[in-house]
């Protein structure tokens, strides 16, 4: 495989598990607000933040922000030059 | 000890004063190197630092720090769910397409997103038909930043008594113009805004604005800290906020005149914007500054809001109201459509809204704007660009890294600080647009440092700078390279080049100052409009021409037409159903979403339907393929272009 069709591949599978980080994120955060930030009663305050706020979005906002720092400092891959 | 005014003016010279002097730098740096490759891309040579925060800093525009703010405090906690997909967005927008379009970028000597699409797809219509939309959607949404950045300088320098002098001598001296807007102070600031910008970005082009971008990215950072320091300790915590919210319900809006019972005296009567006062036992706070001129009797009307929470009311009337020195006569008041008499609205989705009686954010658009924000970033050619000039991959690693630490220190903390607004400024509900001065006043003053407020200001500003100065390049560039140089006079030098870009900046900022000058009246559509408008016609294209090897000329012409194609039929099926600027949104989901799924659709139909790719550009582009080679046509000629 040449060089640039192994940057090329690469690339392609790295933006696959973009992708799914993506969808992960959002399955987390839309389920979870789905499911407990539409409610009639007041949310429980966790720390001061609505229960809802701090699970279904602050901890996933955590979580992203480590994965993308491990993700794109470990796993994208040089370029073949 | 000087006055708040004179300290915000005096922030502002400095920060501009520093402005100017990198743009000096950059052009004494870039000089020396080959005009186009320097002036629009800064020799391609972007550090960690400076892809990241001029990645960050053109994203944030004017209205992530004014309307994003007014947003919060309007509709509480359900806008850090509107927000939400900035957790991934770095990963998103520099991850997906980086790597490859750096790759290509570099290979084919390609210095805008339409030489990109030109080069892989060998067509000058493409390359023709994406810088007219370009340019098109990217001076229309030029205009809403002139607006806003504006109406900010108006707003942090228009107590300062040298400032009023110069609107009304702009006044006096330009008739014509400053008739065109009723306030001179507006027009003063847009003038002082359009500029500066076109001066620093014509001086010292990419490398300019990226150096600029740096600073301003720093200066939004440090603001935002600075200001949930402050809001967090003088809300009394967290805890102490989301408890008053939980009992917090939205006001009741509506209007009012001022009135006296004898003609006004000489200098006339002023009650400045925000003075609370009682009417019949009801407490309100006014929206906007009365004036009842000098012989008149009473004012025009103006915005009111009336608190109705039993708790609020006892908080604020702790200390006596003072009386006013006119008489209220209050207009009509209109409850909201959801979320009256909900204590705690606040704090749940969908959210309260004045107007809508689905709330804010149901569920379907939160699905839309997580897909928009992480989509439409991705699809921005304005950050494409970038991810064209930076050094190597190691850079764009590093920072992604940066990048997703950055939002996470700017997005979810804004949330925070005007929720806190709701409770240390409350009244503002019916000109939102103003809190972000507001608060910024507030904290400074309450923590005894006013000077600090100049500095905080200077925010929203940078903002709208660092987006404004890469759209304004990006435009210039896509003319200057994409039509002149490349359909109309290929051996032009790099001396007539530069005079070229230069006129070309000129006339860009000429254009949108006029439509500043008349501005549209819902600002924050049309900056959601084109932004959706450049994300769809641009990211299929761009994304699968770096990914499909199959994926051709037609594919590409299809997608990006019929992607925006669908995006604009569904806002002007809104405007005809509705008559209004909100679009129809199918299943309740965004038309971002279908001009996306539209874009996709037409790329694929295109491409069964269209001439196979040559060898060559499979080849160039995508290596030597073994195995399952996608459909090639080997007998095609190098160049296949319309």
């Amino acid at each position: 495989m040449d060089k640039l069709r192994l940057s090329f591949t690469r690339a392609r599978k790295e933006s696959f598990h973009i992708l799914a980080a993506w969808l992960t994120c959002m399955v987390w955060t839309i389920g979870y607000c789905a499911l407990f930030a539409y409610e009639d009663q007041p949310p429980t305050l966790i720390w001061g933040l609505p229960s809802w706020v701090l699970f279904g979005i602050a901890v996933p906002w955590l979580l992203a922000t480590a994965y993308s720092i491990w993700y794109a400092l470990t796993r994208i891959q040089d370029s073949a030059s | 000890m000087m006055d708040g005014a004179s300290v915000s003016l005096m922030a502002f010279v400095g920060y501009t004063s520093l402005v100017l002097a990198l743009a000096w730098l950059s052009h004494r740096v870039g000089s020396k190197k080959s005009f186009l490759n320097e002036y629009f891309l800064g020799s391609r040579s972007l550090g960690v630092i400076a892809l990241a925060l001029t990645f960050g800093a053109t994203s944030a525009s004017a209205g992530s720090f004014a309307g994003f703010p007014s947003l919060i405090y309007a509709h509480g906690w359900v806008l850090a769910l509107w927000i939400a997909s900035y957790m991934i967005f770095p990963l998103c927008g520099m991850g997906l397409l980086g790597k490859r379009l750096s790759r290509i970028s570099h290979l084919t000597g390609a210095i805008t997103v339409p030489d990109v699409l030109r080069e892989r797809f060998q067509s000058p219509a493409l390359a023709l038909i994406s810088t007219v939309l370009l340019a098109v959607l990217l001076c229309v949404f030029l205009i809403p930043q002139f607006t806003l950045a504006a109406l900010i300088m108006q707003q942090l320098l228009g107590s300062s008594a040298l400032y009023q002098d110069a609107a009304y001598a702009l006044q006096q001296a330009v008739p014509v113009v400053a008739a065109q807007n009723s306030d001179p102070e507006y027009v003063l600031g847009l003038f002082v805004f359009v500029g500066l910008v076109i001066v620093y970005t014509m001086f010292g082009g990419f490398r300019a604005v990226v150096w600029t971008d740096i600073l301003q990215g720093i200066v939004m950072l440090v603001g935002v800290l600075l200001m949930l320091g402050l809001a967090l300790h003088q809300v009394g915590g967290l805890r102490a906020a989301s408890e008053i919210m939980q009992d917090m319900e939205p006001p009741e809006l509506g209007s009012a005149s001022f009135a006296v019972s004898d003609a006004a005296p000489a200098e006339g009567i002023r009650i400045p914007m925000g003075t609370w006062f009682e009417d019949e036992g009801r407490l309100f706070r006014t929206g906007e500054p009365v004036h009842i001129s000098p012989g008149d009797s009473i004012s025009a009307e103006i915005k009111i809001t009336r608190i109705t929470t039993p708790a609020e009311i006892k908080r604020i009337t702790a200390n006596p109201i003072p009386s006013l020195p006119a008489e209220p006569r209050i207009n009509a008041l209109r409850n909201y459509a959801r979320g009256s008499g909900e204590p705690g609205t606040y704090m749940r989705a969908p959210g309260p809204s004045p107007t809508d009686a689905d709330g804010f954010l149901p569920i379907g658009l939160a699905i839309s704007f997580f897909a928009f924000w992480a989509l439409a970033g991705t699809g921005q050619p304005g950050n494409m660009v970038r991810l064209m000039a930076f050094t190597g991959t190691g850079t764009l690693k590093r920072a992604i890294a940066s990048l997703s630490v950055y939002f996470a220190l700017i997005y979810f903390p804004l949330v925070i600080i005007f929720c806190c607004a709701r409770v240390l400024a409350p009244g503002f509900d019916h000109t939102p647009d103003r809190i972000m001065p507001v608060m910024a006043y507030l904290l400074s003053d309450n923590a005894g440092i006013p000077w600090l407020a100049g500095f905080l200001i200077a925010a929203p500003f940078a903002a709208a700078m660092s987006t404004v100065d890469s759209f304004i390049l990006m435009i210039t560039s896509s003319v200057v390279r994409d039509v002149y140089q490349r359909s109309i006079n290929p051996r032009a030098n790099p001396a007539r080049l530069r005079r070229m870009s230069y006129a070309v900046i000129l006339l860009i900022g000429l254009v949108a100052t006029v439509g500043a000058l008349y501005p549209p009246q819902f600002l924050q559509y049309v900056i959601v409009f084109t932004g959706g408008g450049l994300a769809v016609a641009f990211l299929g294209p761009v994304a699968l021409g770096l990914y499909w090897p199959r994926f051709n000329k037609a594919g590409a012409i299809a997608s990006m037409l019929g992607g925006f194609g669908a995006y604009l039929a569904l806002y002007l099926a809104g405007f005809l159903v509705y008559g209004s600027t909100a679009p129809v949104r199918p299943l309740g989901l965004d038309p971002l979403i279908w001009g996306f799924t539209a874009s996709l659709v037409a790329a694929w139909l295109g491409t069964r339907l269209g001439r196979p790719n040559s060898a060559r550009i499979i080849q160039e582009f995508f290596g030597q393929i073994t195995g399952d080679s996608p459909a090639v046509d080997p007998d095609l000629p190098i160049k296949d272009g319309m």
